[in-house]
């Protein structure tokens, strides 16, 4: 009886050290920037302010934010709301999840030697999953400055997208080439109905020729 | 457009009760879309105009009785300068999401293959896409028999050709057309595809094999069935340079009217195997930052056949190597071929001057475009006008200017000119002179 009392404690003693719960730090903040703990309502946040697993935070119209979880960053950009899903430090790996309700953040996840980690960032539509890279992710839309990304729409559908390139979902679309989501920046598409097409031509039935002869 | 909008949406409501409405998630809306061609043959002393006008005011809507349902469909008024009234379903389909990992589409919307090269048009059918983490597998089948004659872009046979000048020829050539794609998305952007085409013509309305005289009276040709398998690849080489490859083999029987020693001409029709290849390379490289410029260089190749005395079904050998596309495409303003002994070479390069402004032209995309053709091989070609005793394989060059403007959400404007330069030893008559095209296009939706 004694022992197992003994080597509980001492179990309930280094659990922490073997696992425990990171805290996310407001780095910087301009505007409106509010925090909501687990059970509690929406609050102003201030620098320096600390947020837990289950926390939300959103930015108003011109506000920013910027997130420091430790082995990554996050810009949070203006009229979005996140929450920390999950944030867990084990030894040798570094669990982090979010979601990102609406809006858009840019993630930079930092490589570290000897550390795993896994870094998802969900939406309703999509799921970025990182190690080691940098990307701007809006919910729908992702482009990658550095590294690697495991870009999934909602039904698991996925696509590496390398740096420099995009790709994007409407959540039940297969994510989108690079060249594909590039064409949605420099391609104008003129036609307004839902499916996209203009009226289009036949090859049938050419209209009479009119020939105007001169001398 | 927008308060009309709101006004046909009140309407609604008021007929079907605001809760039955709400409840389907339910919305309405109507396009107008315009195309006005004015291509002109420039001879010494002469002008040939060839103008054509095509309009279509159109209703749409949709709805979604559940999250996993939803209905979707279009009807509208078409004038054509040759069909100046037309009603026409432009699409009615279902959408459903069974599982997670399985959806279904049943009623009339597009069908295309990867490339869009052989096969993008309306049909009425049933698809199955099943959805996977490393891709989706699609298999579709569709019928063309119900489609409206002036609207539909299938134009395979001789029959099908006669028929667009046959006034009690209300609908479109009846073919049954199967699909299996699969779509892998990584680590390449890998298409397979297998596609099937059935020419469901009564034997009544075609020439049957054993015919020995050239013309019958009546009929114009016999059916075209054929097959397609093809593989395309794409992906990145390098940070805003992608690629993109793919090829088509193509089988099927085409009527030939072949040398037949036990006929009293010397000839009788007959069903000659087909054997025909599409395939293309392109590359695209962009630089977003100078005003979202995009450079593209494409080739396109489709086989021909020397020994063949017409474009459709014209073949004088024991087999043929025309490549023959499903559904026509439209390439060019001023000459507008279509694949098939043809090779096409096309470089263009596009920019958004006012990209980065905040006003409404940010959404002008202006393109410079050099399209260059050539037969694949001597033979016929899809446009008329070809001397036929010519050896000649480049056929002309065609320079485009294309402005795409969409100031508005539910407003576009297409403007484009382009000049086809021909080669004059490949064409004869009016053919052999240079022709301009111009073409306006505007889309509105309310």
């Amino acid at each position: 009886m004694k022992a197992s009392i003994i080597v509980t404690l001492a179990a309930l003693m280094l659990a922490p050290a073997a696992f425990s719960q990171s805290q996310v730090v407001l780095k910087e903040s301009t505007g409106k920037v509010e925090v909501k703990a687990p059970r509690g309502g929406w609050t102003p946040a201030a620098v320096g302010a600390r947020l837990d697993m289950g926390a939300s935070i959103s930015t108003g119209f011109s506000s920013t934010a910027l997130l420091d979880l430790g082995t990554s960053t996050i810009r949070v950009a203006p009229l979005t709301r996140m929450q920390i899903v999950d944030l867990v430090a084990r030894q040798g790996s570094v669990s982090t999840s979010l979601f990102l309700t609406v809006g858009r953040v840019h993630a930079e996840v930092k490589k570290a030697e000897g550390l795993r980690q896994s870094f998802v960032l969900r939406s309703p539509q999509a799921t970025a999953a990182v190690r080691g890279t940098e990307f701007d992710f809006d919910g729908l839309t992702i482009n990658v400055v550095n590294g690697v990304v495991q870009f999934s729409n909602a039904l698991g559908q996925y696509r590496d997208v390398p740096a420099g390139e995009g790709s994007s979902t409407n959540g039940t679309e297969t994510p989108t080439t690079g060249d594909q989501n590039a064409d949605g920046q420099v391609v104008v598409v003129p036609y307004t109905s839902p499916t996209g097409g203009g009226v289009l031509p036949t090859g049938q039935q050419q209209p009479a020729t009119v020939t105007i002869t001169w001398q | 457009m927008k308060a009309l909008r709101a006004l046909a949406f009140a309407f609604l409501l008021s007929l079907l009760g605001t809760a039955a409405v709400s409840a389907l998630d339910f919305d309405i809306g109507g396009t107008l879309d315009d195309y006005s061609s004015f291509p002109v043959t420039v001879a010494p002393g002469s002008a040939i105009f060839a103008p054509d006008q095509r309009d279509r005011l159109g209703i749409w809507a949709t709805m979604h009785p559940s999250s996993a349902v939803s209905i979707a469909g279009a009807a509208s008024y078409n004038f054509t300068l040759v069909v100046p009234f037309l009603i026409n379903l432009d699409y009615l389909n279902m959408n459903w999401r069974m599982l997670p990992w399985l959806s279904t589409t049943v009623g009339r919307f597009t069908f295309a293959d990867f490339t869009g090269l052989v096969l993008n048009h309306t049909l009425d059918g049933l698809m199955l896409e099943q959805d996977f983490s490393i891709g989706k597998v699609t298999e579709a089948v569709g019928y063309s028999g119900l489609i409206l004659k002036p609207v539909s872009l299938i134009l395979m046979s001789s029959t099908d050709s006669a028929d667009q000048t046959n006034s009690s020829v209300y609908l479109a050539a009846p073919r049954l057309i199967e699909k299996v794609e699969v779509l892998f998305t990584v680590p390449l952007n890998i298409n397979l595809a297998v596609i099937l085409q059935q020419d469901l013509r009564p034997g009544s309305q075609l020439i049957q094999p054993g015919e020995q005289y050239q013309t019958v009276s009546g009929l114009e040709g016999g059916s075209l069935s054929t097959e397609y398998l093809g593989l395309g690849v794409s992906g990145s080489i390098a940070p805003s340079l992608y690629f993109n490859g793919f090829a088509y083999g193509s089988m099927g029987s085409t009527l030939s009217y072949l040398p037949d020693s036990g006929s009293v001409t010397g000839f009788s029709y007959k069903y000659a195997p087909m054997y025909a290849l599409l395939g293309g390379v392109g590359l695209k490289y962009y630089i977003e930052q100078t005003l979202f410029s995009r450079i593209e260089l494409q080739a396109i190749y489709s086989s021909g056949n020397a020994n063949a005395t017409s474009y459709l079904e014209g073949n004088t050998s024991s087999y043929s190597t025309m490549f023959i596309p499903i559904s026509q495409e439209v390439i060019g303003v001023a000459f507008m071929p279509q694949l098939g002994n043809l090779i096409m070479l096309n470089l263009n390069y596009s920019l958004k001057p006012w990209g980065q402004s905040d006003t409404v032209w940010k959404n002008l995309q202006l393109m410079a475009k050099v399209l260059s053709y050539f037969r694949s091989t001597t033979g016929p070609i899809s446009q008329p006008g070809l001397n036929a005793s010519s050896s000649a394989l480049y056929l002309g060059t065609e320079p485009e200017i294309i402005a795409n403007f969409r100031p508005y959400s539910d407003f576009g404007l297409v403007l484009s000119t382009g000049v086809f330069l021909p080669n004059g030893a490949a064409f004869t008559g009016s053919a052999a002179n240079p022709t301009i095209g111009a073409r306006i296009e505007f889309s509105m939706s309310f």
